[in-house]
């Protein structure tokens, strides 16, 4: 495996972060020192099998492994290695499986601070189980954003970006871009289907027609660069985004304290910005965009709850409202720091319930009802204080993409 | 194809002959495209089925072939004799019964044997002592690539 000196992968011994948590030390010495493990480094050679299954049946079996199973059959050889990790059909497949299964909603708790990590959990389980994944912050920031299984970690204002792949826990540092430094910028994380390719638009705050960067996430990375591509005139750039269907879509502030907004799609196949008609009160109102049955949708909580959701053809877009609501169940503040929506319709929210309790929340238009998920792990008072930021995933899928 | 023969003789690699009835056979693929194309007589031989594999293979069909044409069966119930089906086997069977599975085009038979192989090979040793598969990292592209993935290792 060949890397660009800008690549650092997770488990790089230099790398403080790994000796930073005591789960990492835990497996690294049960490793060195178990002899069961230390087995499976040395293979005796022994070639008793008298089966010569073909290479497509392999597959086919390999795809019917956990995850966790398949990253440590890397290990196997390197042709396992390229199936398990870059072969499309065989990600595809990955992918599929785990949106067959029933859907739970997971978490990024960013902890700010000390040592700055991020844990990435579902919400049946507990924060200490094995399967909760506890990731030192691999930036210095608090930006997380989730497309297709992986992770994009920036920070508002400086240069490290990288990408995070809970299934495999690879992550992968972008290389920096020039004046980044000098400028605060923004990041948003994109997948054209199509092509199957993954891409990083990076802009500044205020969005310049020669500052919009773009960065394409293919193996072997160390080729890979930052690209310049035509802006769209000044705008100001809100987080979260969102991508649907090979398009990345956020809202922006036509000036910087004004409260007036465009809405910007960037297709990721093409890379050409463009401003989305979109309804009044998208206009007037922050918002927050969700996918909504696989269609760009928004809701607004300024005078009730709106949602509202496009629907779109070659050549025309149309917006529709779906919902609206004067007076809402329970949730004092709608515009908390986590929202997404379940397949199954219901939108989610992270909140902080009478700043005792931390909860997911579930709210489904259909039925104007509410149903909870309660955290208990995490103090309330840690996130009333900001010691620690939350990201709602809604759409978790495996992918055992090998980044680098 | 003819509905006055029932039955059919299926010949393995090793010259054993099974007598099954043609509802069973059928569930094969390429048996039924042998029958249909009436390309063999009453008997067919398989060339790539050991006797001791063919015989498992006619039981696995035999049971769903019943539980096709009767509803009474419970797809849960099914399942559970799936389970216990490949329960004992070890993988050396299994692979074999994977490579019948394909040969004879069982879809579901594939689905099940793969899964279960899956499901109980559990180090890489294994892979590389059933599947015949040379390990050809260097020792340091294997080393680094197991250290990377370490936490994968931890059951």
């Amino acid at each position: 495996m060949k890397r660009g000196s800008e690549y650092y992968p997770i488990t790089k011994s230099s790398g403080s972060f790994v000796i930073t948590t005591l789960y990492s030390i835990k497996s690294v010495l049960a490793f060195l020192f178990a002899p069961s493990a230390t087995q499976r480094l040395h293979f005796t050679g022994k070639r008793s099998g008298d089966v010569n299954i073909p290479l497509d049946l392999v597959v086919e079996m390999l795809k019917k492994l956990p995850a966790k199973s398949l990253v440590r059959f890397r290990c196997v050889s390197k042709q396992w290695s390229s199936i398990i990790g870059t072969r499309r059909d065989f990600l595809d497949s990955i992918v599929t499986r785990s949106l067959a299964q029933p859907q739970r909603t997971h978490i990024i708790f960013h902890h700010r601070r000390d040592k700055p990590y991020f844990i990435f959990t579902s919400t049946t389980q507990k924060i200490a189980d094995n399967e909760s994944i506890y990731i030192p912050a691999l930036t210095r920031s608090d930006s997380y954003d989730y497309v297709r299984g992986l992770i994009l970690c920036w920070s508002y204002g400086y240069a490290s970006i990288a990408i995070y792949n809970p299934t495999t826990r690879q992550a992968l540092w972008l290389p920096e871009q020039k004046h980044m430094h000098l400028y605060k910028n923004i990041c948003f994380l994109g997948y054209d289907p199509l092509e199957n390719q993954y891409k990083v638009l990076s802009l500044r705050e205020r969005s310049l027609e020669q500052d919009c960067q773009v960065f394409t996430l293919s193996v072997p990375t160390a080729a890979n660069k930052w690209r310049n591509i035509k802006g769209i005139g000044h705008h100001y750039p809100v987080i979260p985004a969102i991508c649907i269907n090979g398009a990345i879509y956020y809202q922006a502030r036509t000036e910087k304290y004004r409260r007036t907004y465009v809405l910007v799609s960037f297709d990721v196949r093409s890379e050409k910005l463009d401003q989305v008609k979109a309804p009044e009160t998208l206009m007037n109102h922050r918002s927050s965009l969700i996918n909504f049955h696989g269609k760009l949708g928004f809701m607004c909580c300024q005078k009730g709850v709106e949602i509202w959701f496009m629907e779109q053809t070659d050549t025309t877009q149309e917006w529709s409202r779906i919902f609206f609501h004067e007076q809402m169940v329970d949730l004092e503040n709608w515009s908390g720091s986590g929202k997404g929506v379940t397949r199954g319709g219901e939108i989610v929210f992270f909140y902080n319930r009478a700043r005792y309790q931390c909860i997911v929340a579930y709210y489904d238009p259909k039925r104007n009802s509410m149903r909870y998920e309660d955290i208990n792990d995490i103090d309330p008072a840690e996130i009333k204080y900001r010691n620690i930021f939350v990201t709602v995933v809604t759409d978790h899928v495996e992918n055992t993409m090998c980044l680098y | 194809m003819s509905k006055s023969e029932k039955k059919i003789v299926l010949k393995s690699l090793d010259n054993e002959a099974f007598e099954v009835e043609k509802a069973v056979a059928l569930q094969s693929q390429t048996i039924w495209v042998m029958c249909e194309d009436k390309c063999v007589g009453n008997e067919i031989p398989l060339e790539n089925v050991t006797g001791q594999i063919l015989a498992k293979v006619i039981d696995y069909c035999k049971k769903h072939a019943v539980v096709d044409g009767d509803g009474d069966e419970s797809s849960e119930e099914l399942k559970n004799w799936d389970t216990e089906f490949t329960k004992n086997m070890d993988q050396s069977t299994l692979f074999n019964m994977i490579l019948a599975a394909n040969y004879l085009n069982i879809k579901s038979l594939l689905n099940l044997t793969c899964q279960a192989v899956a499901d109980k090979t559990k180090t890489i040793d294994e892979f590389h002592t059933f599947l015949n598969i040379e390990n050809n990292f260097t020792p340091e592209e294997e080393a680094q690539i197991c250290q990377e993935n370490l936490w994968a290792f931890d059951d």
